[in-house]
């Protein structure tokens, strides 16, 4: 690299990307948390992700409100976390089973709904407060950020309060570590379980939404790209705990923009070869979380993606 | 409950279901405007109807079938090989690359060492979640799916970078393979010899697990690790071979769409086999003999579902709408049998 090479805007603009850019991925895995927290693996998040950002990316085409793209988004996603509560908590289907069929589904659903919006262009979600065209400096990388960003922050700040200081938080807890003790405390198992799947689906809804409304400011079939899974791996990797969730998802977004970030100072690394950063980034991380893990599996929800076999009222 | 009263609430529990997924369908089909019983119908004659459908439906039911046999075997040790895909695209890349840049081999040669190339990548494919799996106990459902991903972009590397077609104007795929390189079919049609090793894999598969030690050490192992590890099997091993033998049936599907259906390495080899496979294993109770007419009929949901496309200008994505509604309803009918059976 040249010598002229700027480090200061290099990393402003990594920094600032990376918030942006891991901010889909960062609302999906809080909500995965959740409900990983209360012992209900998510895979359908994956498609849970695409229909909130064609759903999104359709009501604000159709009515020009972000407000009402934002709500739909995150109904349609609850909608799609509904099933997956249903099929598995209720009738106790395989939760690696249902989630992958509804990411088929979602895919599927998705790209046949939204072929319409397919390119079409519209006024996508905006910074926050215009910083206006002078602000380069450090502070850019907050005051160019869009309201979803903040939102995202404050999600994982409220679940992580909320599942550590409340009595609903340990609600959702002790359904995770031990659903006959919660049960035989008088806590539904499942109703617990069903409402922290929409929490966590109508989060990843909000998720995708981020990714086609402020993002791409554009639909495109698939276009999560795996991030819902991505997701569930960051669950792991931050050990359940939602703030965690939030600085993984930044870590992820970072390898994300160092590609375009990179090109546009000149170096020459084949962009497919840096397309598959942050995968190998997860599996990495993964990895190491695990290994250091073994034998310390208190964070770990115990009775995580058991066979719901217990006659849950 | 009586056995009776089992079968009548099955059959109803059935009838909801058919009929729910019917519904759906039809909404579908009605908000893009076309008719439901029509479409739906070619979807069936497209599919199964005459000899042109039965002959494509046979040709998508090869890398089904094979990538069912990925998801089945490694779940024999209670594994869940969601890596299908990349597996696919390891066996495509690894076969690619002795077609196009071993000119060393001899002709006759060259589809033996695409087939062993293909088996090779797929097995080390396949043995990065199983090795991680057997050796740290790490989530092997999530690093399939990464390395999926991971595959992926590799093939688009390969084919935007270093094995690009030099005369392709921009087109992002390889050289197409010489004729040594073309496994032979039946006729002018794509059907290869990959469907009759899946039908003699999963017959062969079938009869060793049954009545081998391997096959009662796998159903040890996913019924009770704890026992396995009193009576002192390998478990971490078993795990690893199960995946990665999996994984060089998914990689052969990869094979046989680069060498006949494409004839070339390109992305977009598979419309998600490997995710299909997973479902098509489950859906036959990972039973190798049901997979046959499981896979069998989900590939004429394909080849049905793909015909329209072309003659009833539906999107792409038909295909997984109608893959996702029936594995949805076949969930919740699972989900019933097995609740009405306590």
């Amino acid at each position: 690299m040249s010598e002229t090479f700027l480090w200061e805007p290099f990393l402003i603009a990594v920094l600032a990307g990376a918030i942006r850019s891991g901010t889909p991925v960062a609302f999906a895995a809080i909500g995965e948390t959740i409900a990983e927290r209360a012992g209900v693996i998510n895979l359908g998040l994956e498609g849970i992700m695409l229909v909130g950002a064609m759903t999104a990316v359709a009501l604000k085409v159709e009515t020009g409100s972000s407000l009402l793209a934002v709500a739909g988004a995150m109904l349609a996603a609850s909608l799609m976390a509904l099933a997956h509560a249903y099929f598995v908590v209720v009738r106790g289907a395989n939760q690696i089973v249902s989630g992958l069929a509804l990411t088929i589904l979602g895919g599927g659903l998705s790209g046949f709904l939204g072929r319409p919006y397919v390119g079409v262009r519209f006024d996508g979600l905006g910074p926050l407060r215009d910083a206006g065209g002078g602000s380069h400096g450090w502070g850019s990388i907050l005051s160019g950020q869009d309201a979803l960003v903040f939102a995202a922050m404050v999600a994982a700040a409220g679940s992580w309060a909320v599942l550590r200081r409340t009595r609903l938080g340990l609600a959702v807890r002790a359904v995770g570590e031990d659903p006959e003790a919660a049960y035989a405390q008088g806590i539904s198992v499942r109703r617990t379980r069903i409402a922290a799947v929409l929490v966590g689906g109508s989060l990843a809804g909000l998720g995708g939404a981020h990714l086609s409304l402020a993002y791409t400011q554009l639909w495109a079939e698939k276009m999560t790209a795996g991030q819902g899974w991505i997701a569930v791996g960051l669950v792991i990797v931050s050990r359940w705990s939602p703030p965690w969730a939030l600085i993984s998802a930044y870590a992820f977004g970072a390898l994300t923009v160092l590609h375009p970030q990179l090109q546009a100072s000149g170096a020459t690394v084949s962009p497919y070869l840096l397309a598959m950063t942050p995968y190998l980034g997860a599996i990495v991380a993964l990895t190491v979380t695990t290994i250091l893990l073994v034998g310390r599996g208190h964070a770990i929800p115990a009775a995580l993606a058991k066979d719901l076999q217990l006659d849950q009222r | 409950m009586g056995m009776r009263l089992i079968a009548v609430r099955s059959t109803a529990v059935a009838l909801v279901g058919g009929g729910a997924l019917f519904l759906v369908v039809a909404v579908l089909l009605r908000s893009v405007d076309r008719e439901v019983l029509p479409t739906l119908a070619a979807l069936f004659r497209n599919g199964f109807g005459d000899r042109l459908g039965l002959t494509e439906t046979l040709v998508r039911m090869t890398p089904l079938l094979l990538c069912a046999m990925a998801a089945a075997l490694p779940a024999k040790a209670g594994l869940f090989n969601i890596g299908g895909e990349g597996q696919l695209y390891a066996g495509a890349m690894a076969a690619s690359g002795v077609a196009l840049y071993a000119p060393f081999v001899p002709g006759v040669l060259v589809l033996p060492a695409m087939t062993l190339a293909a088996g090779l990548a797929g097995a080390a494919w396949g043995a990065i979640p199983g090795w991680l799996r057997g050796r740290w106990g790490v989530n092997e459902v999530l690093i399939g799916l990464m390395l999926n991903y991971v595959a992926i972009f590799l093939v688009q590397h390969l084919v935007h970078g270093p094995w690009k077609d030099p005369g392709a104007l921009g087109w992002p795929y390889t050289a197409r393979f010489a004729p040594d390189a073309v496994l032979p079919t039946v006729g002018t049609t794509n059907l290869h010899p990959g469907l009759l090793v899946g039908v003699a894999g999963c017959v062969l598969l079938w009869a060793l697990l049954r009545s081998t030690a391997w096959g009662f050490s796998l159903r040890i192992i996913e019924r009770s690790p704890r026992t396995a590890r009193y009576l002192k099997l390998p478990l971490a091993g078993h795990l690893m071979a199960s995946l990665a033998a999996g994984a060089v049936f998914a990689a052969l599907a990869g094979f046989g769409e680069a060498s006949v259906v494409q004839g070339r390495l390109r992305p977009g080899l598979s419309p998600g086999y490997g995710y299909a496979g997973f479902l098509i294993a489950w859906l036959a109770g990972n039973h190798f003999l049901w997979m046959l007419p499981v896979a069998f009929l989900v590939a004429g949901l394909y080849s049905g579902a793909d015909a329209l496309q072309i003659t009833a200008g539906l999107p792409s994505a038909t295909v997984d709408v109608f893959m996702g509604l029936v594995f949805i309803t076949a969930l919740w009918l699972r989900a019933s049998r097995v609740r009405a059976g306590e």
